[in-house]
């Protein structure tokens, strides 16, 4: 199952993941959505935890695992690079009351700051990429209306029957990517910013 | 307008890292530190796994903790710094004072 939402505050998204696992679906990857496998029963009642980190080595990042591991969290998705982690409790519970990652605001809180770190530099990526794709082309928005002119087979409106619907959906591919593709940049470039963003007011929060 | 003569910045050191800071003075890895700190206050200092990952690295970033070498392949072993044993005396006597003057206004 594949699950497709944005979500900006780590404790919402945190309530979510531990719903899902309570209806049987376990978080196993998040690249491109939320994708879910199947929960054993004596996983559902657990909660599920996340924390925000990116590591520079792996002898780092196994420390950091093994250290959780030893806390009784067990690591159910994230990779060395992907700033969001996402732990589940080994077992109900914990003998804790209430299981949770931080025991102080604060570094609850500092878990915003990287988000921002890390969000604010690849929303400046991204929007270099748009832009020198953007200006390659020369910002023609009104032609995102007019998608005939990112075919470029000649005489490719001329032909007819089969002839047309192979030559059509040969260069479809590539038209869309001619055509979309700084529109895609685009909203990926605002996708990061509005984390980066968030993770800001939420700093400044924190220090008031 | 206050003003701090010669005032360490990293003062006054929160409960956390007074407490990691103190569990270090002999090596130790994080669950064992995590221990050591419930141990030390009576139960009443219980760090997340989070928390204290967080510390050690701020810890480590600033030198106030060291990694040291150990038999454990898989577990970062850390001591205290002489600078982090400096740092900690500082907010030890920085408290010992506030106790005092305490004892003195609330006689």
């Amino acid at each position: 199952m594949r699950v497709f939402k944005v979500f900006l505050n780590f404790d919402h998204e945190e309530q979510w993941l531990t719903e899902m696992l309570g209806s049987g679906h376990k978080l196993c990857a998040n690249i491109f959505g939320y994708r879910f496998s199947t929960a054993q029963d004596s996983e559902r009642k657990r909660c599920i935890r996340m924390d925000y980190r990116e590591f520079s080595s792996r002898g780092s990042y196994n420390d950091y695992l093994q250290l959780m591991e030893d806390f009784g969290w067990e690591h159910i998705c994230g990779s060395k690079g992907s700033g969001k982690q996402y732990f589940m409790e080994k077992a109900e519970g914990l003998g804790l009351e209430k299981a949770e990652l931080f025991s102080t605001e604060e570094s609850k809180g500092e878990r915003y700051r990287s988000l921002m770190r890390l969000t604010f530099s690849m929303a400046c990526c991204y929007f270099a990429l748009w832009l020198s794709i953007a200006q390659s082309q020369g910002f023609r928005v009104l032609d995102l209306f007019n998608p005939s002119v990112y075919y470029f087979t000649p005489g490719l409106w001329e032909m007819k029957g089969p002839r047309f619907v192979g030559a059509f959906l040969f260069e479809t591919p590539f038209a869309l990517m001619r055509g979309y593709l700084w529109v895609f940049m685009l909203a990926v470039t605002c996708l990061f910013a509005m984390q980066a963003l968030y993770g800001f007011m939420q700093v400044r929060r924190m220090r008031k | 307008m206050q003003i701090q003569t010669k005032r360490n910045k990293h003062l006054p050191l929160t409960e956390t890292v007074y407490y990691v800071l103190l569990a270090l003075n002999e090596p130790a890895h994080g669950y064992v530190i995590m221990q050591k700190i419930e141990a030390l206050s009576g139960g009443e200092v219980r760090l997340a796994a989070g928390t204290l990952y967080g510390a050690i690295q701020n810890l480590l970033k600033q030198g106030f903790i060291e990694p040291v070498v150990s038999d454990d392949p898989n577990r970062k072993v850390y001591v205290m710094t002489q600078e982090g044993q400096l740092l900690l005396n500082l907010d030890y006597k920085r408290m010992q004072k506030m106790i005092q003057v305490t004892k003195e206004v609330m006689k």
